[in-house]
């Protein structure tokens, strides 16, 4: 956030009415946003320390705990290896249907996590596509890991990208342009003078690719089939438990994730302060 | 509308913007603020329009005090440096827009409205523009757009912030000279703020020129160049020789006023190491046998005259010495 | 950007290519193909299936509402982070990117605490929120709120002060300033966050299948009825509602791209 210039008086708007609409806004966002964080720390905590511990050593819950982080490492591979090259590549040069792959990206934004699993379960269940020719060769993805994995990569797939986009666009070609000429090679060019100007905002979309993919919910919901034990991720096994009227274990793992989001957010104001501060030096 | 600032002073985070300033601003006349950046001058030019508020001291507006009043209640044109079109507006709506925001009982009719556009129109020469939007305009064109905007409600001050600051250099030219012949026809008070010396020298009845947060001399432009105040106005207005310190300061020598000779008994020996001849005069770089490098500009007859060349040696001898306190520097 | 081929672009041409055609388009062909290839009727069906045009009503309706709600309290708090300092300002600001950092379930789950009749906020509310359709709309409101605040937030930072001085000077009162020259150049991006707020409210299943109670007729949403399609083996019912589902999401998508296009980043005049 740049730094306040106030209007003067009689330009900008009264002081009480600044006061106010302050007070107004910040109520607000205590009642809406901070209550609900609040509420689930307070109910994690409500059946004591023991049931919280215990909750979260559950069997279930462990394993839940092992697939969200599998899937969510998976995600943020995939999600950063592409963005890279698509950043680059659709910032820097201009292919055939440019317009087209840039529109693209916004995709798995606008589609819903449940039909994003419906084309998942089209594509590899039983009915589906590849349906009759994993069966053949006794591959499972739908209801297993594998489709847990795909559907959690496919709604975080653009963020790195959309990221980085406008950062390459920003930087311009001239600094690669004179690390080749000082004899750079490739590979070089890129560890040493890409990456290093991409690395907040490549660090910014990481967060945010593993917060998104750490919480999906709908997409996994779909091709998971909810076998406990086996295909429940973290959000999945609060659904599960909470079904079951076991509030105080739902919300120890929930507030699990909350911790893990407030970790995200403090990570991403972090991020985006040593980005600015970078850029005001330069 | 005269205008007369007393004892203003302005700070910001510990920062002197503006200290104990005075300055009278006649009814009818085109002052130039000059200064280098953060000398104070935009906020001088923002108080009096009431967008920022001093802290100590009062700007009176025909003998009456107005620090109390709203920019909206002063009356005054407003044109910055950037413009500040109404980016969504239409040239038309942008010149429009202070007649349509008065209150219902004072304001003009739309038949009216539409006549007093169409002649400020064609007072910037843009009749043919009116439908256009900002974006859709040239630099030049968008400052033209904005002093028929800030001319259209007929303020009593007109106040620009580094209006040409922004623009190539021979349009700034052109608007400098349509600004003056504007200015000479409407004899609307008006005050310019520039960095550019020759902008003010060329433009304004009276220059003000401001360092430090301090006015350090007021007058008519060839006074200033002239006779200057300080060794900062001798510096910043006009080129300036710095020779040598006496006792009361710091000699200086403008480079016109260097005379050349050939003859060893009329001043110090100098070695001619540059020669620009661009132009009506010629500009020479003398260096001394100390050291000390010189700028002596004369006649291109002259120079043939004495036919030098670079690495020439002569004789310099300033015809008219000033010397300034040392309290200054740029 | 250039024509010039560097080296890398082949790799990252592969790379760019081969992804985004093997998660994002071969999925979407998979849905598009069976959407074709359903049963002839089966949209009809469908679509006069009233328990179907119910709930699609219900999520337009609850969508439209939340988008609207997020409307005004988004560009409320856009205005106050960026044009007013108080203490706190930076962690308000990081808090608006709670609803995106928190999984939906997890918004699901404490909403429906919190605004149950039990709850911290619920029992202070004398009509029933949660297993409601205004609860619905509240879970809908709390995932996407957002939206409005970042994309209005960035336009509002790049808005020349010079422009409001100026309508000032000319005698613009500050209500007449606000109506009449910041509102206008605001438009894109309060609209843009709109239709971004409604494309993820329209879609949303996670939060809302803990506040709903999914009772048909009343709470049920589109998603959620694609879920229960699914779980009944009714692939093409399931299809025909995922493609109509798409079909919104692509109108919004494209209008948003219009605005963009239309109007472009801030340019400052």
């Amino acid at each position: 956030m740049s730094d306040l210039r106030l209007l003067a008086d009689g330009v900008g708007e009264p002081a009480w009415l600044r006061r106010s609409l302050i007070a107004i806004a910040v109520s607000f966002m205590a009642v809406f946003l901070l209550l609900p964080l609040a509420n689930i720390f307070h109910a994690a905590l409500s059946e004591g320390w023991r049931v919280f511990l215990a909750s979260l050593h559950d069997e279930n819950a462990a394993q839940a705990i092992r697939l969200s982080l599998v899937s969510t490492a998976a995600a943020v591979l995939i999600s950063g290896v592409f963005g890279l090259a698509a950043a680059w590549l659709l910032g820097r040069h201009k292919i055939p249907g440019h317009g087209f792959w840039v529109a693209i990206l916004d995709l798995p934004f606008a589609i819903s996590p449940v039909v994003a699993g419906l084309m998942f379960v089209l594509l590899f269940g039983l009915d589906g596509w590849f349906g009759p020719w994993l069966d053949r060769h006794n591959i499972q993805i739908i209801f297993a890991k594998p489709g847990i994995v795909l559907v959690t990569a496919f709604v975080t797939f653009p963020f790195v990208a959309r990221e980085l986009l406008p950062l390459v666009q920003a930087l311009g070609p001239e600094a690669e342009e004179a690390a080749m000429l000082l004899g750079a090679s490739p590979w070089q060019t890129f560890w040493r003078v890409i990456l290093p100007a991409l690395k907040w905002g490549l660090l910014y979309g990481v967060i945010l690719c593993a917060s998104r993919a750490m919480g999906e919910f709908g997409a996994v919901s779909v091709v998971s089939g909810h076998i406990r034990g086996e295909t429940m991720t973290l959000p999945l096994h609060i659904e599960a438990v909470y079904n079951e009227y076991q509030f105080g274990a739902a919300f120890a793992c929930a507030s699990l994730l909350s911790l893990m989001a407030l970790v995200s957010l403090a990570l991403k104001s972090f991020v985006a302060w040593r980005a600015q501060r970078e850029l005001e030096s330069q | 509308m005269s205008i007369e600032i007393r004892n203003l002073t302005k700070r910001l985070g510990g920062k002197t913007i503006l200290d104990r300033v005075n300055l009278d601003i006649p009814e009818g006349s085109l002052m130039a603020l000059l200064g280098p950046s953060g000398s104070g001058k935009t906020t001088l030019l923002r108080i009096i329009a009431g967008l920022e508020h001093p802290d100590e001291g009062e700007v009176l507006v025909r003998g009456e005090a107005s620090t109390a009043q709203r920019p909206q209640d002063r009356h005054v044109g407003f044109v910055f440096q950037h413009y500040a079109l109404f980016p969504h507006m239409s040239v038309r709506q942008n010149v429009a827009f202070g007649l349509e925001v008065k209150p219902r009982a004072s304001r003009p009719s739309r038949e009216v409205i539409r006549a007093r556009v169409d002649e400020l129109l064609a007072l910037i020469q843009m009749d043919s523009y009116g439908g256009r939007l900002p974006s859709e305009l040239s630099g030049g064109q968008r400052q033209r757009v904005a002093l028929a905007r800030a001319l259209a409600v007929e303020p009593r001050v007109l106040l620009l912030d580094e209006p040409f600051g922004a623009l190539d250099a021979q349009v700034r030219a052109e608007l400098r000279q349509w600004l003056r012949r504007l200015h000479d026809v409407s004899k609307v008070t008006t005050v310019l703020v520039t960095h550019d010396q020759e902008e003010a020298m060329e433009v304004a009845d009276t220059v003000a020129v401001m360092n430090r947060a301090r006015v350090e001399q007021v007058g008519h432009p060839r006074d200033i160049y002239d006779h200057p105040a300080s060794a900062f106005v001798a510096q910043f207005v006009g080129q300036m020789n710095r020779l040598h310190q006496v006792e009361e300061g710091t000699a200086f020598a403008r480079p016109h006023e260097m005379e050349l000779s050939l003859d060893a008994s009329e001043g110090e020996a100098a070695q001619v190491v540059k020669v620009v001849s661009v132009g009506p005069l010629a500009c020479l770089r003398l260096r001394l046998s100390s050291g000390l490098e010189l700028d002596a500009h004369l006649s291109r007859e002259r120079l043939a005259l004495l036919e030098i060349k670079e690495g020439d040696h002569l004789f310099v001898r300033p015809s008219r010495v000033q010397v300034f306190a040392d309290d200054y520097s740029i | 950007m250039t024509f010039t081929r560097r080296p890398g672009f082949a790799l990252s041409t592969g790379i760019t290519l081969l992804g985004t055609s093997l998660m994002i388009l071969l999925p979407l062909a998979a849905l598009a193909l069976k959407a074709i290839h359903a049963k002839a009727g089966t949209f009809g069906t469908v679509l006069v299936d009233p328990r179907v045009r119910t709930a699609c009503l219900f999520s337009l309706g609850a969508a439209l509402a939340a988008a609207l709600f997020n409307l005004v309290w988004g560009s409320l708090i856009a205005w106050v982070l960026v044009r007013y300092p108080f203490p706190g300002r930076r962690l308000a600001d990081a808090l608006v990117d709670l609803p995106f950092a928190l999984p939906t379930a997890v918004a699901g789950l404490t909403l429906s605490a919190l605004y149950g009749p039990k709850g911290w906020i619920g029992h202070l509310i004398p009509f029933p929120v949660v297993y409601n359709r205004i609860g619905v709309v509240l879970a809908l409101s709390f995932v996407s709120l957002p939206f409005v605040v970042r994309s209005l937030q960035p336009v509002l930072e790049e808005l020349p002060r010079e422009v409001e001085e100026a309508a000032a000077c000319l005698g613009a009162t500050r209500w007449a300033t606000l109506r009449r020259v910041v509102l206008p150049q605001l438009m894109p991006a309060i609209l843009s966050g709109f239709a971004l707020s409604f494309a993820r409210a329209v879609g949303e299943y996670g939060s809302v299948v803990f506040i709903s109670g999914n009772l048909p007729f009343k709470t049920e949403i589109a998603p959620l009825l694609i879920v229960v399609k699914l779980e009944q083996y009714d692939y093409d019912g399931a299809v025909a509602l995922a493609v109509i589902m798409l079909s919104i999401s692509l109108l919004v998508l494209a209008s948003i791209h219009l605005l963009h296009r239309r109007f472009g980043g801030p340019s400052r005049v």
